[in-house]
């Protein structure tokens, strides 16, 4: 009897609401090559079966260029067998290797640190032209700065001053005092005074003398720690969450905190990934920060280095239905080319990967109508990018896979431990919404075994002009994801600020940081579709982890670009074209095109 | 393995319930399902409505075992949409099993058929099953899901209006709160997040409420904090059914019989109130507000004696001078002013103001 209105109502929303899945199978996509090209080390992260939260976010990765040789180089966050082992000492170093130009790696000397290693961010925060790091942990955080060797020095811990705060492995330790855990961290100019400071994402109150174990509470009222009726460590919900932490940079690789000023009315949020972006485009860095559990943040910048939280009245503080999901990592790019700024939220099993659309008013939540609920649903993402791995000018979603609890392979879970990391085209065009995931071309893919991935970064290790893919898996080594999809097209844009030196010419009133993070670049690609594409310099996406600092544009089948538009930190603007896809170039504010090389 | 399953199933059957102890353990199935524990539901349910068995044509049993489903299979959607296909249930008990096809559809971004499920016209503004309040919480869900907020929106409203204090109540003050955002309508957005807000609160100790009490049923205080949570919601009869599985397990529990007092006293039943009052003052006699109320209750009921004695007991009494006690001098003030006792009405009257108490000693006029 209703059978006439019901097809009549298909028909009306059919394109409106209706996403399209089609699988496909790649000719080519990231091809596991870590262990041929020498990334053997295998991470630690506690016991397998993970009695503790501690235990369960695993590791980081950062891709920067130790020695200023024009390649990148590897870092890995690491930890130790667990919290006695922790305690006891020696801890875990930071795992360094150093590529040779073709994306062959040896691993380095660490640095010298010990402690519980999560967090990676990357940046110049003395200001001398080459990249430096900084390492958060569970009781650590520390400033690494690059010499003129290309060594990374350790330049003390921020969390020196503070001794409960700060966890030194083999030191005696009180009970009742739960170390900083950072998790995420970004390094960003947020008082646009052209040095970096640092934003550190931190977590919850663990005494490590006394984790909490099967159960949360006292007596009558206590509360088993459980999941789907499964017996599971205990946390985040009933622990305490930690504030994060703003440091103003001061330039010489040293930071002060300011986190009072900066962040006024903040609320600790269990905070575990980050993600600087200029949301309204007024040229100054705001922050999206994922928390764990509750509501997220979307901290909007003054100018000055204050932030204040607009999570809400954007639409990105919940899901869709209200409720405060578990964010574990963030990625922004132009999703669907109108020239403004998207991003992918993870979170836990049974919550979507969520991709918000930058709107008038905030952000609307296109999850579903990509029909990305259904895809994510079942995996527990942590690092996830927005990048164009197949240089077609369109990005892609990547999420890297795995669960918290082991016991996610026992019965009737819904889903599983170790679980395929995964890619999807997306395609957003007027009202229709295309997801098509890529399956793994073969065994070697990085998309094909199941797998604890954690933290992950995005860059072109091997020199051919195509980003490539770490991924830090827990307990394992990780993976090196070559891309070899079919050749397009591509340009890859490098950026660098003035020298902290260098005097600024009369008409720029700011300092733009000396790499330029922050820096936006819109390239118009030549041929019948002019739309836009947009890359913004900021390292710190994902989870735990920082990519390289340099911009990838997929030309698909065009060999030139129109115009390529950069707006510096500083507020400069300048456009430059028209030119030639198959380069890397580096530009230098104000100076232009300062080297140009062909991609081989 | 049918063979094998047919007499367990009779066994089944021989102990189905009906009636109200079965809607109680469908109330039961649902909780659990919002404690996270999808695999009791299954163990207890799959058997009760596989073919034969005693439930087998009880949509909303069947609904409830697709939610487990969902919740623990992969693939969630496909894994749970079979379970349903083809079922044959009681008419009274369809829309439930409608409306979890429904509810699937949305859960798996099928936004399109979730609407043609749910609406006779696309235009439509009311669903259908539209006396089922779910029914427009779906609609209003998949409508915000497909990028039509202004869609959406009455629908969510009729919900809230319709299960003001439902678990999904929150969620959907949440959408309706970021609509009114989208419209510039700032005091509507910031109403709902209130409501909204305070409902998520509820549900959230709620939670921890229950878990506790299905952790350890035999401990008093996790029920006493279930049957509380209750009340504050002026729900007294599940406040009613924690504070009897309370007391049947600790009959001398003061506060179980104070509150169990409460529950009769806000439906208005004053005289069992009354009875539920002396039997926590039995347990414990400086029980002060049993005290206080089974005081007001006899001066209600004219037993001015009766009531002056119990108020006597509360301000006369080792904590007397604390501020849960205030009301009782008050009361004990006019209790005397209406038995004629002025000076001491008087008396009683001073100590009051001189606690911090502010009301007059006369009573307003009703």
């Amino acid at each position: 009897m209703h059978q006439a209105p019901r097809l009549a109502l298909l028909a009306l929303l059919g394109t409106a609401c209706s996403p399209t899945t089609v699988p496909t199978a790649a000719v080519g996509d990231l091809r596991d090559e870590a262990a041929e090209r020498g990334l053997a080390h295998r991470n630690r992260s506690g016991e397998a079966a993970k009695a503790t939260v501690l235990e369960a976010n695993g590791p980081g990765v950062a891709l920067l260029d130790l020695g200023r040789d024009g390649d990148l180089d590897l870092v890995f966050s690491d930890g130790v067998g667990g919290l006695a082992e922790l305690l006891a000492g020696p801890g875990a170093d930071l795992i360094l290797y150093e590529n040779d130009g073709r994306g062959q790696f040896r691993r380095l000397p660490g640095p010298g640190l010990a402690g519980w290693w999560t967090g990676l961010a990357t940046g110049d925060v003395d200001g001398d032209g080459d990249t430096d790091l900084v390492a958060g942990g569970f009781g650590g955080l520390a400033v690494l700065l690059q010499d003129e060797r290309g060594t990374l020095v350790a330049r003390g811990d921020l969390l020196a001053g503070e001794p409960g705060r700060r966890l030194v492995p083999g030191a005696p330790r009180e009970p009742g005092r739960a170390p900083l855990w950072v998790t995420s961290l970004a390094l960003l100019d947020a008082d646009r005074d052209g040095t970096l400071d640092l934003y550190a994402g931190c977590y919850l109150e663990l005494d490590p003398l006394r984790p909490p174990l099967r159960e949360l509470g006292e007596g009558a009222l206590a509360v088993p720690c459980s999941w789907k009726g499964y017996e599971v460590f205990c946390g985040p919900h009933g622990m305490t969450p930690q504030p994060d932490r703003f440091y103003r940079g001061l330039g010489d690789g040293t930071f002060q905190d300011e986190s009072v000023r900066a962040l006024p009315g903040h609320v600790a949020s269990y905070a575990l990934a980050l993600a600087p972006f200029d949301l309204e485009g007024d040229g100054d860095t705001d922050l999206y920060v994922a928390n764990d559990s509750v509501a997220n943040l979307l901290l909007v910048n003054d100018g000055r280095g204050v932030f204040t939280d607009v999570a809400y009245s954007a639409g990105v503080a919940l899901s869709m239905d209200g409720r405060g999901e578990a964010g574990m990592g963030v990625a922004f790019g132009d999703v669907d080319r109108d020239g403004d700024l998207d991003f992918a939220l993870t979170n836990f099993s049974g919550e979507p990967t969520s991709l918000y659309f930058h709107n008038a008013r905030g952000f609307s939540n296109e999850t579903f109508r990509f029909g990305l609920q259904r895809e994510s649903s079942p995996l527990l993402s942590w690092s996830v990018h927005l990048e164009d791995f197949d240089g077609d000018g369109e990005l892609e979603l990547f999420t890297a896979n795995g669960h918290v609890y082991p016991q996610a392979d026992l019965a009737n879970t819904g889903t599983r431990y170790l679980q395929p990391d995964t890619l999807w085209r997306l395609r957003a065009s007027g009202d229709e919404r295309q997801l098509e995931r890529v399956r793994p071309a073969d065994e070697r893919s990085v998309l094909a075994p199941p797998s604890g991935s954690r933290g992950s970064a995005v860059g072109d290790v091997d020199g051919d002009g195509a980003p490539d893919l770490v991924i830090a898996r827990i307990d394992a080594p990780p993976a090196l994801g070559i891309n070899r999809f079919p050749r397009t097209n591509r340009l890859v844009v490098r950026c660098e600020g003035p020298r902290a030196t260098e005097a600024l010419d009369r008409d720029v009133p700011l300092r733009s940081p000396t790499d330029a993070s922050g820096t936006r670049v819109e390239l118009v690609p030549a041929g019948s579709d002019t739309r836009p594409i947009v890359r913004a310099v900021a390292t710190g996406q994902g989870f735990q982890s920082a990519s390289a600092s340099e911009l990838y544009f997929g030309l698909g089948a065009q060999r030139e670009y129109v115009e390529l538009s950069i707006r510096w930190p500083s507020g400069r603007v300048e456009r430059l074209g028209p030119g030639k896809a198959g380069r890397r170039i580096t530009l230098r504010e104000g100076r232009g095109i300062v080297k140009d090389e062909a991609l081989p | 393995m049918r063979l094998a399953l047919l007499p367990l199933v009779a066994l089944v059957a021989a102990f189905a319930p009906q009636g109200e102890e079965l809607a109680a353990r469908k109330e039961r199935w649902s909780d659990l399902l919002a404690l996270d524990l999808p695999r009791e539901v299954l163990a207890e349910l799959e058997l009760q409505v596989s073919a034969g068995a005693p439930l087998a044509r009880d949509g909303e049993a069947l609904a409830l075992l697709s939610s487990a489903t969902f919740a623990t299979h992969e693939p969630a959607f496909e894994s749970a949409w079979k379970l349903l296909e083809g079922r044959d249930v009681e008419e009274s008990t369809r829309a439930a099993l409608e409306l979890e096809r429904a509810r699937l559809l949305v859960e798996s971004d099928q936004l399109a058929r979730a609407l043609v499920a749910l609406l006779e016209r696309p235009e439509a503004r009311e669903p259908r099953f539209a006396a089922r309040p779910e029914s427009w919480l779906l609609a209003g869900r998949a409508w915000f899901r497909s990028g039509e907020p202004v869609r959406g929106a009455p629908f969510l409203a009729r919900f809230v209006e319709l299960a003001p204090r439902d678990r999904e109540a929150s969620s959907a003050l949440h959408l309706l709160a970021q609509e009114a955002l989208a419209r510039g309508d700032g005091a509507t957005a910031q109403a709902c997040v209130r409501r909204a807000e305070e409902l998520s609160r509820w549900h959230a100790l709620w939670k921890v409420r229950a878990r506790q009490v299905h952790e350890k049923p035999a401990e008093a205080l996790p029920r006493i904090g279930l049957a509380q949570l209750w009340l504050q919601a002026g729900d007294t009869k599940r406040a009613r059914v924690q504070l009897q599985a309370l007391l049947a397990q600790h009959a001398r529990s003061a506060q179980g019989w104070f509150l169990l007092g409460e529950s009769q006293r806000m439906d208005g039943d004053l005289e069992r109130a009354l009875g539920s009052y002396s039997r926590a003052l039995d347990s414990e006699p400086t029980h002060l507000l049993a005290l206080h109320n089974r005081g007001t209750i006899q001066r209600l009921a004219g037993r001015l004696a009766e009531a002056r004695a119990d108020f006597e007991r509360v301000v006369d009494g080792p904590r007397g001078a604390e501020g849960p006690a205030l009301p009782a001098h008050l009361a004990l003030a006019r209790t005397l002013a209406a038995l004629g006792e002025n000076e001491a009405a008087q008396r009683r009257y001073a100590r009051y103001v001189e606690l911090g108490g502010r009301e007059p000693l006369a009573e307003a006029r009703r």
